[in-house]
């Protein structure tokens, strides 16, 4: 009892930020599915030579991080990676949004992209790994 | 207001922020190829904006960080209060 009063207590602190840090906690689909916008970057790069396999590509990425948004959108207690998601969807639409143009997309554009949105996955992977069991 | 002149102000940044100063030297690096033709200008236009997308992410990053850091310290002293009554 005198716990609960305790947890309450903290809970009823002012803040909204206070309150989202005691009740946040760690999420295996969170975790999977940026580890998994990591992975596929880190091999679409590889593949922006090939004009068969980079606009498909652009297109899955695309989906996998407006997934993300979608997934992230609802939850409470979460504000940071659900912006963090947002701004990383814009990365990949940007590159869905130059093939679409039909404009010739250059390679070195293709692979920057995706090296931006490995660099970005990861650094968020990193602190969404970090959240309280 | 000229290319060189915005270079001149990148080259002027020393933060003691590693990502600002990251952000600089990125932005820079895209400024030379696109200088060097290896991208378009349009290409060049939103790979600047995604610099600012990333230093976006790593705000946002650095505030879930604190707030987890701020998770065990309140969860250690509700343990210690706990303990304590």
């Amino acid at each position: 009892m005198k716990k609960l009063l305790l947890i309450l207590a903290v809970a009823l602190l002012p803040g909204c930020v206070l309150m989202d840090s005691y009740l946040m906690k760690y999420d295996t689909n969170e975790y999977r599915i940026i580890t998994e916008i990591r992975a596929e970057a880190s091999g679409y790069k590889t593949e922006c030579s090939n004009p068969l396999m980079s606009n498909p590509n652009a297109i899955a990425m695309a989906e996998k991080t407006q997934f993300f948004v979608f997934y992230t959108q609802y939850q409470p207690h979460n504000e940071p990676v659900q912006k963090a998601s947002v701004e990383l969807n814009k990365i990949a639409q940007g590159l869905k949004d130059q093939y679409a143009k039909g404009t010739q997309v250059s390679p070195i554009f293709c692979k920057l992209k995706f090296e931006t949105i490995e660099k970005s996955a990861e650094s968020m992977q990193k602190v969404i790994g970090d959240k309280p069991r | 207001m000229t290319i060189e002149h915005n270079q001149s102000l990148l080259a002027s940044i020393a933060s003691n922020n590693p990502d600002i100063n990251a952000a600089a030297q990125r932005v820079n690096e895209l400024t030379e190829m696109c200088k060097a033709g290896q991208i378009s200008k349009e290409e060049y236009a939103e790979l600047i904006l995604d610099v600012q997308r990333q230093v976006n992410i790593q705000e946002n990053m650095a505030e879930l960080e604190a707030m987890e850091r701020l998770n065990i310290a309140i969860n250690g002293l509700v343990t210690i209060a706990t303990l304590a009554i």
